[in-house]
């Protein structure tokens, strides 16, 4: 625990737009000066479109979060610290892939609405 | 390190269900169970009066540009007759301020028609009640005939800013639709056993569409040790609430893994 509050914690951020209905795949990769991932957590432009929205997450070629999973679990509410927040993992960074499949079934939206999405990677850089 | 696994189940018409799902074979140890409902429906609209915000820097600004400045210099205050000094101030002084006012204060929010509404609604504003409130309430004339110039020009200006704002319910608002958030309801019990003989949880009331809060709050700890290929068996008892839409239950294992 001692060993966590000496490292240095960074955020990586991953945005994408999602339009209503639609199943977004990003890919790509952790940050290389980030030595492992500790937590993630994500935010919408529009908290309308929680519900019915779901994602699974791979980071390091491992699935982390499974299919299915609503979006609402690891959504980022106003009164929560990023501490309490952030979803727990324990992977890998240094440039190791990262996959979110996020599907968008909303019932909430207006036709042909769109949003943003951020996903948070809460990294840590080990102190040399 | 602790990884998840999703059940989704969709109880057709309304009905109950029973069934078993194999659980991963890593999973030998289940650490908390969450359980959720969502029924899909059709979101209504509705109308919501949003507040803009107040462009306090935006009409001060406003106020100083030269066209308004230049504007309020002594011609005003010094007329013989408050009558004749009531007459120039609409004449001259009024059109510009409502001009400036109407075509500056714009937000990037609204498109061209509301755009235009509230342009329309500032103008309606001012030139109705604009002269009333100066020339009685503030007494702007007799108040006038012993100032500076300059704290004439600065009144008015102070004035305008104060009339907005004690109008701003009626200017700055928009009325947009939105969806409205499905009503949560029980819709009936869920009991979870273990390889067929071990509760995890017995009889308990799931509610549809409550509001899920973030995934740390809503796991119920649980220490279940399990054999290699054990399974889990859901039984669901509705209780009719659902009125024929489709029930989604998501039950999330969390569990321990090497």
């Amino acid at each position: 625990m001692e060993k966590t509050e000496t490292n240095i914690q960074k955020l990586q951020v991953v945005k994408f737009e999602v339009n209503k209905g639609d199943t977004f795949e990003f890919n790509g990769n952790t940050k290389t000066e980030h030595d492992r991932v500790k937590g993630i957590f994500l935010r919408l432009s529009n908290p309308q479109a929680l519900q019915g929205a779901t994602l699974r997450v791979w980071l390091d070629d491992t699935e982390i979060i499974p299919d299915d999973t609503e979006v609402a679990l690891l959504h980022h509410n106003d009164d929560m610290s990023i501490k309490d927040v952030a979803f727990p993992v324990d992977e890998k960074a240094k440039n190791s892939p990262v996959r979110i499949i996020y599907k968008d079934n909303s019932e909430n939206l207006a036709v042909e609405d769109s949003y943003h999405v951020r996903v948070y990677l809460l990294a840590e850089v080990d102190k040399k | 390190m602790k990884r998840y696994f999703v059940i989704t189940h969709q109880p057709k018409d309304n009905g109950h269900l029973n069934v078993q799902d194999l659980l991963p074979a890593s999973c030998k140890l289940i650490t908390g169970i969450a359980v959720n409902a969502t029924v899909k429906q059709s979101g209504q609209l509705e109308d919501v009066t949003e507040n803009l915000s107040f462009p306090q820097a935006l009409i001060s600004g406003l106020l100083k540009s030269e066209s308004i400045t230049d504007l309020f210099y002594s011609y005003l205050r010094t007329r013989s007759s408050e009558a004749e000094s009531k007459e120039f101030f609409e004449s001259d002084i009024l059109p510009e301020i409502i001009q400036v006012l109407s075509s500056g204060i714009t937000y990037s929010c609204l498109d061209i028609t509301e755009q235009q509404e509230l342009s329309d609604c500032i103008a309606e504003l001012f030139s109705t009640q604009f002269t009333d409130y100066l020339y009685n309430e503030v007494e702007i004339f007799p108040k006038g005939q012993y100032m500076s110039d300059l704290s004439f020009a600065d009144l008015i200006a102070q004035q305008t800013l104060l009339f907005t704002y004690i109008k701003r319910e009626d200017i700055f608002l928009r009325t947009k639709q939105v969806y409205k958030q499905p009503e949560s309801y029980e819709c009936g019990n869920i009991s979870l056993l273990v390889n067929g003989n071990s509760f995890l949880l017995r009889d308990y009331m799931l509610t549809a569409n409550r509001n899920v809060r973030h995934m740390s709050k809503e796991i119920m700890p649980f220490h279940e040790p399990l054999d290699v290929n054990s399974s889990i068996h859901t039984v669901f008892k509705s209780n009719k609430n659902s009125d024929g839409r489709t029930l989604t239950l998501r039950i999330y294992i969390e569990y321990e893994h090497e």
